[in-house]
């Protein structure tokens, strides 16, 4: 009964012009979504450095879903390369992931625009 | 006299064919329903069975008898024998019988006996008629009275007016069938509105017609474009005109015209309670009656108030039906009518004259109302209103069950039920988001964890509003949740040292303002969450 997660990746890049890789998520992010996050993490390029992860079309995320969040940091995390990014998340869910410390580890931006010029 | 005596001179035989003779006459005279067929037969059976010339029914306040047979017996009646019949409890008298005396000029024993023998009878029988025809006329008065109470109300306006930027709504309740308290609302061709509460003094039938008739001269002189004080002083004067009747019920009214466009109200308060108004600043200001009630006296005059009617402002407009409402000796009065009037937080006026009703049935433990009530709210919506759009008000312990199937993703079922609870309430979109996650985690937890994840149970939501906070119960068929909440830590997350999952009850705990875990057998293991809405502006803790 739960909502698949869509992932598609896009290439995008930065105010300095470095190149980044947007995956966007649409519908829900849930335990469900595990598979559909983390292959499409796993699929991108090992050269990509910066990934932005984009909410906008989130609607729903549970606590399942940000321990995916969370998994997929600890990955990047481990790639001693790769800083990851958040736009998109609406005000509360901006409070939810600065509860349970997801700031420290990635930056949450407002929109697309804030995440690419920072 | 129950029982005939019988003669000792006198058969048995004699005997019982009297007898015979007096329970077929009774038989007969029980035979009928309407008084007159009564009567009639009674006379009928007198003159033939004692072979008299004539007898005759005479009934208080008839001047001609009711009912007669044989000869014409003339007033006053000299010679003839008179038996007065009474009812059974009150002896309050029904009718009299008047009967020729045979030619000997007196009854014989027998004759007299068979005559106060019917006679008793005969008064049972007009008590049942008479009763009859009473049960007849009132079917007939309640029949009247229903259409005039249907009259009545589809004479009430069908709709409030539809302003922009206002909230208007009016209720009238009448503690008879029909009232005497007037409600109407105008539209009148510069875009104002004129909007009347009036009371006729009295309540019921008699009242009704003249509020009737207060309407129709209202709405005649609503379209000669007077000003509020002639109005009041034309419909007085009017009303005194018709004479010492009309002017017993006289009327207490409220005239008020309002021009949305201007922000402002204009008032004339006709011997009538005073109007309450209160202002966005948190002033009260009451609109006293500025002459007497209309039609009480010749040639009065009226004066008008005019006042500024800002965003924010509420206007309440009532009967003294509201404010005499009594729980035994002590009434409810004014005072508390206005507060409750000010302090019911919704912005829906009708939400408010709901609350309003209900604050007076329960003060009054719901005694039937003992006077006609008539209130007319208007508020003029602040921004922040606006904005909540069809922002309602729910009623305190109202409660709304939800069972879910004990699979993930039917969390979202009891979230938005909570959340469109909660909007109900009146909680702000914020609080309404951190209980959508407060009790979607608190259903996947016994979805996962009491459940576990076993598709043939089921999850409870409960969800109740008490004053000004929302409980929600989440009820698993397992064991409950027996770990306790603590705050993640993202670094040992981070590191791998700490599952990435586990954080449900943390986030239930910091977005609502109580959550508690209560562990028992199957069916009984819940998580207790409630918000309040005064905690509505407070950003998380």
């Amino acid at each position: 009964m739960q909502v698949t997660t869509k992932v598609s990746e896009r290439k995008a890049s930065t105010a300095s012009g470095s190149p980044v890789t947007i995956l966007s998520f649409a519908g829900d992010i849930s335990s469900a979504s595990k598979d559909a996050i983390l292959n499409a993490y796993h699929g991108l390029n090992g050269s990509t450095s910066k990934i932005l992860l984009d909410f906008t079309g989130v609607d729903y995320i549970n606590s399942s879903g940000i321990a995916i969040i969370i998994q997929m940091l600890l990955e990047a995390q481990k790639t001693g390369s790769q800083s990851v990014g958040i736009f998109g998340l609406s005000a509360h869910f901006q409070k939810v992931f600065t509860m349970v410390g997801i700031n420290k580890y990635a930056a949450l931006h407002k929109d697309e625009a804030s995440a690419l010029a920072a | 006299m129950d029982t005939i005596p019988f003669l000792p001179q006198d058969s048995l035989e004699q005997q019982v064919a009297r007898l015979q003779a007096l329970l077929e006459a009774a038989r007969h005279v029980h035979s009928s329903i309407q008084v007159k067929d009564v009567l009639q037969e009674t006379a009928r059976i007198l003159v033939r069975e004692l072979e008299l010339s004539g007898a005759l029914f005479l009934m208080p306040g008839a001047s001609e008898p009711v009912a007669s047979y044989g000869d014409t017996l003339a007033p006053p009646y000299e010679g003839c024998g008179r038996f007065p019949l009474f009812s059974g409890e009150s002896r309050q008298l029904l009718a009299e019988l008047v009967v020729s005396m045979p030619d000997s000029g007196e009854y014989s024993l027998y004759e007299q006996d068979f005559i106060e023998g019917l006679v008793l009878q005969t008064a049972v029988a007009l008590e049942n008629a008479t009763l009859h025809e009473r049960d007849l006329e009132w079917a007939r008065v309640q029949q009247d009275l229903d259409a005039a109470r249907l009259l009545q109300r589809s004479l009430l306006p069908r709709a409030m007016p539809d302003i922009p930027g206002f909230s208007i709504a009016a209720r009238s309740t009448t503690c008879y069938e029909v009232g005497g308290d007037y409600l109407d609302t105008m539209t009148l061709p510069d875009g104002t509105h004129l909007m009347v509460v009036a009371d006729v003094a009295g309540k019921g039938l008699a009242s009704a017609i003249v509020a009737t008739a207060f309407r129709a001269a209202v709405r005649s002189q609503s379209g000669h474009n007077l000003s509020l004080e002639d109005l009041a002083a034309r419909l007085s004067q009017q009303h005194w005109s018709e004479g010492g009747e009309a002017r017993r019920r006289y009327m207490t009214a409220l005239f008020l015209r309002l021009d949305p466009a201007q922000h402002e109200i204009e008032m004339v308060n006709a011997g009538h309670n005073p109007a309450a108004v209160s202002l966005p600043g948190g002033e009260l200001r009451m609109i006293e009656a500025s002459g007497p009630p209309l039609g009480m006296l010749p040639g009065m005059t009226y004066a008008a108030e005019r006042f500024a009617f800002p965003p924010g402002a509420r206007m309440l407009l009532y009967t003294d039906g509201l404010t005499e409402v009594f729980h035994g000796d002590e009434e409810f009065g004014q005072d508390r009518l206005v507060e409750t009037f000010r302090n019911t937080p919704c912005p829906e006026a009708e939400r408010v004259l709901d609350v309003l009703w209900d604050t007076l049935g329960t003060f009054s433990f719901h005694e039937p109302q003992t006077d006609d009530m008539t209130a007319l709210a208007i508020f003029h919506l602040a921004p922040e209103s606006l904005r909540a759009g069809d922002q309602t008000c729910m009623k305190s312990g109202s409660s709304v069950q939800v069972r879910l199937p004990s699979e993930l993703g039917f969390e979202k079922v009891a979230m938005s039920t909570a959340a469109s609870m909660a909007a109900l309430m009146g909680f702000s979109e914020d609080r309404i988001e951190d209980l959508k996650t407060a009790v979607a985690e608190a259903c996947i937890n016994a979805i996962e964890h009491g459940n576990q994840l076993n598709s043939s149970l089921s999850v409870g939501v409960v969800l109740s509003n008490n004053d000004d906070e929302l409980e929600v119960k989440v009820i698993d068929d397992g064991n409950g949740v027996r770990q306790s909440p603590h705050a993640p830590d993202i670094d040992r997350k981070m590191h791998g040292e700490e599952d990435p999952r586990g954080m449900g009850m943390f986030l239930i705990q910091a977005l609502v303002d109580e959550a508690e875990w209560h562990q028992g057998p199957p069916g009984k293991s819940f998580v207790r969450l409630v918000i309040r809405l005064d905690k509505e502006n407070q950003e998380c803790r």
